[in-house]
C-alpha cells in the first residue's frame, strides 16, 4: 500500500465511521456546529468527520465557504405516488446476476417501477450496495422528462477557463408518475439529446444516447458532427471520459449515471455527512411556472451569484457553491468498481441519502486506488405545483444548480446546470414526441 | 474586398472577447447571430521537385486564407398561424480570401499572367469554339470562392458578382412525421471521413489539392440549392426502430454546380502539368512546326474548356434513402442517388478548323485543339452500416456504394490525337504529304463509363493510455478505404487515372508519340496510353486518426496518416490551442511523399505548414 493509498483509506475509513445524532434531528453536529453557523477556515475542525477530506479541505483553506442549515432526516418531502410506488414495492424486488432488478413473483424484469424499488436497505444483504443505487435512480426517474439550456463551465481554482452552452432534452420511460408513461416497445430506460449552441466552433454538435432497461444492453448513442455532415454512431462504452476535455464524464450525469449493471457495488457502511442543499428550495421561496405549451419552467432570481467566479468579491475557488448551505443527513456509503477494466475510474464511491436516496459525493479513484475526482452536487426536497387545470405536479424547485466535477490532482473543476441565460428554459414535467429522439432528428436538425 | 472582411472579422471577434454565450437578437432568444473567421497562412515545408508547376522553395508562402463565415437563425414557429410544429431558417455566408496572387512569391501571378493555353469555363457544348465562353482567371478561383449559383462569373480581372458563398440559406418546416427543409444545404450520406472518396451527394471544390489536406473537408463541400424531406416512419416495428426516409432533389434547372479541379500551372495546389500550350512543342517536331502549324493551320491554340452542365431539368439530382436501427445494435442505411462526379474527365472536342486556313482559305487562324472537361452523371447504389462491437470495444462502421456508369478516363478514347487526324481537312493534307489516315470514325474523343463499386471500412474506438494524459482518453478513428474498378476486371480495359500524365525527368510526358515522328511519318500520330498514370483495378489506402484533450480540451494535439497501399502516404499532424472561448490558434504540418500514385502521391512535394488564428463570435 502506497503512502497516499493508507491516507486515503484511512480518511475513508473515518468517513465511514463517523455517525452521531446530529442528522437524526439536522440539528447540532457531532463537532457543534448549530444552523447560522458559517463553515470556514475558523470553523472547519468541527467539520473534520463530517465532509469527505478533499471537500473539507477547501474550507479549511477558506476556498469554501458556507452556512450550515437544518434539513431534518425525517424533515423529507414524500409525493403522494412515489410514495405509494415506494409502499407497494416493499418486498416485491429483488436483485439478479448482474446487478439488475427481478420481480420475485415472476423472476423476470418489471415493465415499469414507480418509488423506490427497495424501500428497506439491509445492511447484511450482499445486494444492499446496488438496491441503493437503483432507489437513488428511480427518485431521479421519478422527476421526469427535462429541457435544459445550460452551460458547461470549465474552470481553473482562480478563472473561468472554457464555457460552453448546450440544450439538453431527456425522456424517460420508467419511473415517472403513471400519467406520463409511455409506450416502451424498445425497453427503453430513458432518451437524451444535446445540442452544443456555443461556442460557434462546436455549434450544431449534436449526441442522442438511449440508455435501455436490458441489464447487459449498452447504450446507444449518436452524434451529428458539424464539420462532417453525417451522423455517426459513438461508442457507448468511453462514459467516464471528460465531456468535450472537460473533468466532467457522461457517468457523472447528475450525479452519477452511469449503469448500476456495469459495476459491482457493495455497501461499506453508513455516516453523518453535511452536504449542499439550495437554501431557497429548503425555504421554500421557489418561482415555478406552468408554460403555455405544457411543462413547469424554474425561473431563478436573476441576480443570484451561486458560484465563486460569478462574484468579483469572492476569493476562493472559483467554483466555490457559494450560495448554498451546508445540511447534516444520514447517507449510505456505496463503492462501485466497474466491470469494464478500462473505465478511468478503479472505483467510485457513492454518498446517498438514507431517506431520499438523492447523491451528495462522488468520489472517485483510480485503480490503483488514488483519489483523482469528486462530484458534488446540490439537493432539492420535493416541491408542490398545481397546473391551472388543478392537476397538482412534484417538481425539483431549484432555485440554483451545482454538479461540480473537480478533479483532484489538477485542482481545476467543471461545473454544470447553470442556465445559458436568466431566461433560459430548464423545464420538467414536459411531454415530448418520442420522435424527437430518433435517430432521423439528428440529420434533420443538423446543419 | 477579402482583406476588408477579414478587418470586420477581427473586429467582431475582439469586441466579443470575454463572452462566450450564444449571441441572442432578442429577448425570446429566437434569434441567433454567431460567427467565425480565421487567417491562416501555408508556408512551403519543402522544395518542389522539378516537375512542379509553379515551382516553390521552402519557405516561401504558399497561401494566406482569409475566412470569415457569419450565420443567423431564427426560430420562427411561435410567429406562424398553421399549427406548424417548426419553422425555422439559417443563413450562413463563408467569405474567402487567399492573398497568393496579390502579395505572394512572384511565380504565381507570373504563372497567372503568362499561361499560354486558353482555359475557360461554359455551359455550352460549342462555347470554346464560339468563344461565347468565360475565360478562367485562376485569381478569381483561387482568391475568393465566388457563388457558384447565384451573381456572374464576370471577365478575367473582374471580382464576381458574388465574391463570397452562400453557403447555407434554407427554412426547416415540420409537421408530425414530416420534415423538408428547402434551400441551398449539404446532403452527406454513409459513413466515409476525410477523403471523400464515397462522399458525392455534394460536390467539392477540390482547387486546394487533396480534400481534407490542405482545407477541412467541410470548407471544401459545396451545398446545393435542395428540396428535401425526412419522413420518420415508426418508433418501433419488429426488430427495427426509428425507420425514416429520406429524399431530397436538387433541380438542374436552379444548380448544376459541380466539383472544382485544379487548374494546371497557377497554383501552389496544381499537380504536376505543364502549360497546356507546349503540347505543341511535343506534338509537332520544330522542323516542320512553321510548315504545319503557321501555315496551315494559322497556328494552334491548345484550350482546356470546363464544360459546366447545363441549367435543365434533365440535369437535375435526386436520391432517396431508407434507414433505421436493426435489432437495436445495427445503424443502417440503404439508398440510391444520382449525382455528377466529383472528377471530371477530359476528352478532346473535334478539332477546331473553323479559323484555320487549312479549312478556311484566308482565315487568320488559329485552329484549336480543345480539351473538354466532361462532368458526367452517374447512379449510386448504396449501403452502410455502423454498431458497436463489444470484443473490439468499438464502433464498426461500413459502408460501400455502387458507382454505375461513373464517366472514366482511357487514353486513346478520351484523348485521342489518331481520330484527330481523321479530321477532313487534316486528313486531306496528310494525304498532299504522300501519307494515308483512315477514314471513318469518330473526330474527336469519347467519355467510357466504368462502374466502380467503392467502400470503407472503419472502427473507431476510445482508449485511456494515462502516461501520456491521465485525464482525458484518446480517439482513434480509422478505416480502410478502396475502390474496384468493375468494368476494368471484366473487361480488361486499360483505365488511367483522369488524364493525370506520368512524370518525366524535368516535367511530364505527353501522352504523344511524336519524339518518334518526322513529317514523313505524322499520320502515325497516336496517344501513348503508358504516359498517363494507371489507375489499378483496385485502388486503397488506410487512413487513421488519433487525438486527445488536455487543458481542459483547450490544448488539442492530433495526428492523421493516409497511406495509399501503392505507396503513397499523408501525415498531418496538427494541435489547437484555445486561448478563451473566442481565440483559438491551429498549428499544422502537413507530411507527404511516396509514390506519384492516387490518393495523395500527385502532391507529393507540397509539404507544408499551416498557422491559423480563428476569431469566434459566439
Amino acid at each position: 500500500m502506497t503512502g497516499r493509498t493508507g491516507i486515503a483509506t484511512a480518511l475513508l475509513l473515518t468517513l465511514v465511521v463517523a455517525r452521531g445524532a446530529g442528522a437524526e434531528n439536522g440539528g447540532a453536529s457531532p463537532g457543534g456546529l448549530e444552523p447560522g453557523d458559517v463553515l470556514d477556515a475558523s470553523s472547519w475542525r468541527k467539520a473534520e468527520t463530517l465532509l469527505p477530506p478533499e471537500i473539507l479541505q477547501h474550507y479549511r483553506d477558506d476556498t469554501y465557504r458556507n452556512t450550515i442549515t437544518a434539513w431534518p432526516q425525517d424533515a423529507n418531502t414524500w409525493p403522494d405516488d412515489f410514495k405509494a410506488g415506494t409502499d407497494k414495492n416493499a418486498g416485491r424486488f429483488e436483485i439478479g446476476a448482474s446487478g439488475e432488478i427481478l420481480d420475485k413473483a415472476t423472476g423476470r424484469q418489471p415493465d415499469f417501477i414507480i418509488g423506490y424499488p427497495f424501500p428497506t436497505i439491509d445492511p447484511a444483504d450482499p445486494t444492499a450496495g446496488v438496491q441503493t443505487v437503483w432507489n437513488y435512480f428511480y427518485r431521479s426517474y421519478y422527476f421526469g422528462n427535462l429541457r435544459a439550456e445550460s452551460q458547461l463551465n470549465m474552470m481553473n481554482a482562480g478563472a473561468l477557463e472554457r464555457r460552453i452552452d448546450v440544450r439538453v432534452t431527456f425522456m424517460y420511460y420508467d419511473g415517472t408518475p403513471d400519467a406520463e408513461r409511455v409506450p416502451n416497445p424498445q425497453n427503453l430506460l430513458y432518451q437524451q439529446r444535446v445540442i452544443v449552441t456555443s461556442p460557434a466552433d462546436v455549434n450544431g454538435t449534436q449526441a442522442l444516447a438511449w440508455r435501455y432497461r436490458d441489464p447487459r444492453k449498452r447504450d446507444s448513442s449518436w452524434a451529428y458532427v458539424p464539420a462532417l455532415r453525417r451522423v455517426r454512431a459513438t461508442s457507448p462504452a468511453n462514459r467516464s471520459d471528460g465531456f468535450l476535455g472537460s473533468d466532467m464524464s457522461q457517468d457523472d450525469g447528475p450525479f452519477f449515471d452511469g449503469k448500476p449493471e456495469d459495476f459491482e457495488w457493495k455497501l461499506v457502511g453508513e455516516t453523518d455527512q453535511l452536504r449542499l442543499v439550495d437554501p431557497g428550495n429548503m425555504s421554500k421561496k421557489v418561482d415555478v411556472r406552468w408554460l403555455p405549451s405544457g411543462g413547469w419552467r424554474a425561473d431563478w432570481p436573476e441576480d443570484l451569484k451561486f458560484l465563486g467566479y460569478m462574484d468579483p468579491k469572492w476569493k476562493g475557488l472559483a467554483w466555490a457553491p457559494i450560495a448554498a448551505q451546508l445540511a447534516l443527513r444520514k447517507f449510505y456509503v456505496v463503492e462501485g468498481v466497474p466491470r469494464d477494466k478500462y473505465y478511468l475510474y478503479g472505483k467510485i464511491q457513492l454518498l446517498i441519502d438514507e431517506t431520499n436516496f438523492s447523491g451528495s459525493w462522488n468520489r472517485k479513484a483510480s485503480w490503483k486506488d488514488e483519489p483523482l475526482s469528486t462530484t458534488q452536487v446540490i439537493a432539492y426536497d420535493p416541491y408542490l405545483v398545481t397546473r391551472p387545470d388543478g392537476k397538482k405536479d412534484w417538481v425539483q424547485g431549484s432555485t440554483q444548480a451545482f454538479q461540480c466535477s473537480e478533479n483532484l490532482k489538477l485542482g481545476r473543476a467543471t461545473v454544470a446546470g447553470i442556465k445559458s441565460s436568466p431566461t433560459s428554459g430548464f423545464d420538467s414535467r414536459i411531454v415530448f414526441d418520442p420522435s424527437e429522439f430518433a435517430l432521423d432528428t439528428l440529420s434533420r436538425y443538423g446543419k | 474586398m477579402g482583406s476588408r472582411w477579414v478587418g470586420l472579422g477581427l473586429v467582431a471577434g475582439l469586441a466579443v472577447v470575454g463572452r462566450a454565450n450564444a449571441f441572442y437578437l432578442d429577448a425570446g432568444r429566437n434569434f441567433d447571430f454567431r460567427a467565425r473567421a480565421y487567417t491562416e497562412v501555408g508556408i512551403a515545408a519543402e522544395d518542389t521537385q522539378p516537375q512542379s508547376r509553379p515551382g516553390h522553395k521552402a519557405g516561401q508562402l504558399l497561401s494566406h486564407r482569409n475566412f470569415i463565415n457569419p450565420e443567423f437563425e431564427g426560430k420562427l414557429t411561435s410567429y406562424q398561424p398553421f399549427r406548424l410544429d417548426d419553422v425555422s431558417f439559417r443563413l450562413a455566408l463563408w467569405g474567402f480570401y487567399d492573398g497568393i496572387y496579390d502579395y505572394g512569391p512572384i511565380q504565381y501571378d507570373h504563372a497567372r499572367r503568362t499561361i499560354e493555353g486558353r482555359l475557360s469555363r461554359g455551359y455550352t457544348a460549342t462555347g470554346p469554339v464560339t468563344h461565347n465562353d468565360s475565360l478562367i482567371d485562376a485569381r478569381k478561383q483561387y482568391s475568393y470562392q465566388c457563388d457558384p449559383v447565384l451573381g456572374s462569373y464576370n471577365a478575367p480581372d473582374h471580382a464576381c458578382d458574388l465574391p463570397f458563398r452562400i453557403n447555407e440559406a434554407y427554412f426547416n418546416v415540420s409537421k408530425g412525421p414530416l420534415f423538408l427543409r428547402i434551400g441551398r444545404q449539404a446532403i452527406s450520406w454513409g459513413e466515409s471521413d476525410t477523403i471523400a472518396l464515397l462522399d458525392a451527394n455534394n460536390p467539392f471544390d477540390q482547387t486546394r489539392g487533396v480534400t481534407g489536406l490542405f482545407e477541412d473537408v467541410d470548407e471544401a463541400r459545396i451545398p446545393l440549392w435542395t428540396l428535401r424531406s425526412t419522413y420518420h416512419l415508426f418508433e418501433s416495428w419488429g426488430p427495427l426502430s426509428s425507420g425514416y426516409l429520406d429524399a431530397y432533389v436538387v433541380p438542374g434547372s436552379v444548380d448544376t454546380t459541380v466539383s472544382n479541379v485544379p487548374l494546371p500551372l497557377l497554383s501552389p495546389y496544381s499537380p504536376p502539368q505543364d502549360d497546356p500550350q507546349t503540347l505543341i512543342a511535343a506534338l509537332v517536331p520544330p522542323k516542320i512546326g512553321q510548315v504545319v502549324i503557321e501555315d496551315a493551320f494559322g497556328g494552334l491554340q491548345v484550350g482546356l474548356y470546363d464544360h459546366l452542365p447545363s441549367r435543365s431539368m434533365s440535369n437535375s439530382r435526386f436520391g432517396v434513402r431508407l434507414g433505421g436501427i436493426v435489432a437495436r445494435d445495427y445503424t443502417a442505411s440503404l439508398w440510391y442517388y444520382r449525382t455528377f462526379a466529383t472528377q471530371p474527365v477530359p476528352r478532346f472536342l473535334p478539332l477546331d478548323l473553323s479559323r484555320s486556313p487549312l479549312a478556311h482559305p484566308g482565315a487568320p487562324g488559329p485552329a484549336q485543339l480543345i480539351t473538354e472537361l466532361h462532368h458526367g452523371l452517374v447512379d449510386v447504389f448504396g449501403a452502410a452500416t455502423s454498431f458497436f462491437s463489444e470484443p473490439a470495444d468499438g464502433i464498426v462502421r461500413g459502408e460501400v456504394e455502387f458507382f454505375l456508369g461513373e464517366p472514366a478516363f482511357i487514353p486513346n478514347e478520351n484523348l485521342p490525337f489518331e481520330r484527330l487526324l481523321k479530321t477532313p481537312a487534316v486528313r486531306r493534307l496528310i494525304q498532299a504529304l504522300g501519307q494515308t489516315v483512315p477514314a471513318g470514325g469518330k473526330l474527336a474523343g469519347s467519355v467510357p463509363h466504368a462502374d466502380y463499386m467503392r467502400f470503407e471500412l472503419g472502427f473507431d474506438r476510445f482508449f485511456f493510455f494515462r502516461p501520456a494524459n491521465p485525464w482525458n482518453s484518446f480517439t482513434w478513428v480509422t478505416a480502410y478505404v478502396g475502390q474496384w474498378n468493375l468494368t476494368e476486371t471484366f473487361t480488361n480495359r486499360d483505365f488511367r487515372f483522369g488524364g493525370q500524365q506520368e512524370l518525366n525527368a524535368t516535367g511530364t510526358k505527353s501522352g504523344v508519340n511524336t519524339s518518334q515522328l518526322k513529317l514523313g511519318t505524322i499520320s502515325q500520330l497516336r496517344t501513348v496510353a503508358e504516359d498517363f498514370v494507371d489507375q489499378g483495378p483496385y485502388e486503397s489506402f488506410v487512413q487513421t486518426h488519433l487525438q486527445t484533450d488536455y487543458m481542459h480540451g483547450r490544448l488539442s494535439p492530433g495526428i492523421t496518416a493516409i497511406v495509399g497501399l501503392n505507396g503513397t502516404y499523408a501525415i498531418p499532424m496538427n494541435v489547437t490551442y484555445r486561448f478563451n472561448d473566442n481565440l483559438l490558434f491551429d498549428l499544422k504540418y502537413v507530411l507527404l511523399g511516396g509514390a506519384f500514385r492516387f490518393p495523395t502521391g500527385y502532391f507529393r512535394d507540397r509539404s507544408q505548414i499551416f498557422a491559423r488564428m480563428t476569431l469566434l463570435l459566439n
